[in-house]
C-alpha cells in the first residue's frame, strides 16, 4: 500500500526517473552487425576464412582420410598439419575404435574430427563442443556436396 | 513430419519453461499433436510445472542409451505428451547431451510440434537444444540485459545452422522504462510472435497445492489470452497482438478497490491513447499472411 501510494505520487510530482538505456541498446545492436556472416561464396578458401571467423577459431583444414589436403586456411603448412592430423586421428581411431573427436590442450586446442570420409583439423584459442565443430564441418560438406566451381 | 521449436533465451528467469507449457497446451488444444521436452538437462523444471516431477524414465536415461525415447514420453495435461528431464545430479553428470538432435528426430514424425524447453546461458547444453531444433523462438523481456543475453543466443544459434524464426516478450508491464517492441525487432532483426503481459495469475500458478500451468485453471487471464495468440501464429492463423495499457490513475484505483474486493481487480477498462503500429514482414514466417502488431499504450 505504501509503495503504491508512494509510487503514485512519485509520477504525480515527475520524480520517475526510470528510462530506457539509449547507449545500452545502441551497443547491444552493434554486437549483433559485427557477427553477421554472408557465408554464400563459391571461393571454398573464402569460404574457411569467413567459418574461422563466424566460429572464432584460428585455423580450419580440411584433408581426407588418408592425409591429403582438401584445403586449409594455413599458409604454408597446411600439408603438415593435414599429414599429422589425420595420422593421429587413424592412430587413436585404432587403439579407441569408437572414439568421435580427439581434443590435445597445447597453448592452444587442437581438435581433430571425422564427418563424412574427410578429417577436420581445427586450431583454436578454446576448444569446441562437438555440436558446434559437427555444424562447422556441416557446412564446409554442405558446400562441397553441392559442386559448388571451388 | 513435425516442426522441433527451440524455447531460448540467453537469461534464466524470463519464462521460459511457463511459456513453453502454456504453448504446448495451446496448441494442443488446437487439436495438434504436441511434444513437450524438457531439454535443461542440468536444472529441470517443466515437469515441477507440468506437475510431472515423479516420472520413473527420463531424458538422462535416454541420453545415456539406457532407455528409449518412447518410453521417456508420458500423457501430459491439456492434451500434451512430455518428456521429462531427470532431476539426478548423478545422472546428469554422465548424461551427453550433443546425442539429444538424435533422439528428437527419432520422434519428429509422430508430432505436429515438438517444443524444446531450453536452458539459459550458451554452454554446452543449450547448443544441444539450439542444434536439435528447425527453428528458435527466443524468448526476452523488454529489458537491456535480457536483450543483450537474448542476442548472444540468436549468434550461436545461427552459428550452429539453427534458424531463430521470431521473438517472444515477456513480463511486459507497459513501463516507461521498457524497451519498444519495435525497437526490439529492429535491433534482434526478428519478428515478435507474441508480447506476454505480466500476469499475477502467472505467478500465482506455483503456488498452488498442484502445480499446474495457467492456461488450464485461468484460460481467460491476460498472459493466456498472448500465448493463444502465438499458438495461432505458430499454426498459421494470422492475429493481431494487442497489448493495452491503462492509465496510472486507473491503474493505482483499480489497485486500491483490489485490496478492499480483497481479489485482483478487472482490468476491462481501457483508456484512448495514441497507436503506435510495427509492421515487419519476414521471409522466414510463410505461412502467415499478416503479421501486424499493434500496441495500444
Amino acid at each position: 500500500m505504501t509503495n503504491t501510494i508512494k509510487n503514485f505520487a512519485q509520477k504525480l510530482l515527475g520524480l520517475d526517473n526510470t528510462r530506457i538505456p539509449q547507449t545500452q541498446l545502441t551497443e547491444i545492436s552493434e554486437i549483433l552487425s559485427k557477427h553477421n556472416f554472408n557465408i554464400n561464396t563459391t571461393d571454398l578458401k573464402k569460404l574457411l576464412g569467413l567459418l574461422k571467423k563466424k566460429h572464432l577459431v584460428d585455423n580450419i583444414c580440411v584433408a581426407s582420410k588418408n592425409g591429403s589436403v582438401i584445403a586449409s586456411t594455413a599458409n604454408g603448412n597446411s600439408l603438415k598439419e593435414a599429414i599429422t592430423g589425420t595420422a593421429m586421428f587413424n592412430y587413436i581411431k585404432s587403439e579407441i575404435p569408437r572414439s568421435e573427436t580427439i581434443l590435445i590442450k597445447s597453448n592452444e586446442w587442437y581438435m581433430i574430427m571425422p564427418y563424412k570420409n574427410k578429417v577436420f583439423i581445427v586450431r583454436a584459442p578454446a576448444s569446441l563442443s562437438t555440436i558446434e565443430f559437427n555444424a562447422l564441418a556441416k557446412e564446409v560438406e554442405d558446400r562441397l556436396s553441392k559442386g559448388k566451381s571451388f | 513430419m513435425g516442426t522441433v521449436y527451440a524455447l531460448a533465451s540467453g537469461k534464466g528467469g524470463v519464462g521460459k519453461t511457463t511459456i513453453t507449457a502454456n504453448l504446448g497446451i495451446a496448441l494442443a488444444q488446437r487439436g495438434k499433436k504436441v511434444l513437450l521436452v524438457d531439454a535443461d538437462i542440468a536444472m529441470a523444471n517443466l515437469s515441477l510445472l507440468l506437475g510431472m516431477q515423479s516420472s520413473p524414465i527420463t531424458l538422462h536415461d535416454v541420453l545415456l542409451g539406457e532407455s528409449s525415447l518412447q518410453d521417456a514420453i508420458y500423457d501430459g495435461p491439456g492434451g500434451i505428451s512430455f518428456v521429462p528431464s531427470g532431476l539426478s545430479f548423478e545422472s546428469y553428470r554422465r548424461v551427453d547431451s550433443a546425442r539429444l538432435a538424435g533422439v528428437i528426430a527419432s520422434v519428429k514424425e509422430d508430432f505436429d510440434y515438438v517444443l524444446l524447453d531450453a536452458p539459459a546461458g550458451i554452454e554446452t547444453n543449450v547448443m544441444s537444444a539450439l542444434s536439435a531444433s528447425d527453428n528458435v523462438l527466443l524468448v526476452t523481456m523488454p529489458v537491456s540485459p535480457s536483450i543483450a543475453d537474448v542476442l548472444k543466443t540468436k549468434i550461436v544459434a545461427e552459428r550452429l545452422g539453427a534458424k531463430p524464426i521470431g521473438l517472444i516478450v515477456n513480463f511486459v508491464r507497459n513501463e516507461k522504462g521498457e524497451v519498444f517492441p519495435d525497437d526490439i525487432m529492429k535491433m534482434l532483426e526478428l519478428p515478435i510472435y507474441g508480447l506476454v503481459p505480466y500476469d499475477e495469475d502467472i505467478r500465482k500458478s506455483f503456488m498452488r497445492e498442484k502445480i499446474m500451468p495457467t492456461i488450464l485453471f485461468k484460460p481467460n487471464s491476460k498472459a493466456v489470452e498472448s500465448i493463444n495468440q502465438i499458438a495461432e501464429k505458430l499454426t498459421g492463423v494470422a492475429t493481431t497482438i494487442k497489448i493495452k495499457k491503462q492509465n496510472p490513475i486507473i491503474s493505482f484505483l483499480n489497485k486500491l478497490f483490489a485490496i478492499f474486493k480483497r481479489k485482483p481487480s478487472s482490468k476491462k477498462k481501457e483508456t484512448k491513447t495514441k497507436k503506435t503500429e510495427a509492421k515487419e514482414t519476414f521471409d522466414e514466417v510463410p505461412e502467415i499472411s499478416e503479421d501486424s502488431i499493434e500496441i495500444e499504450e
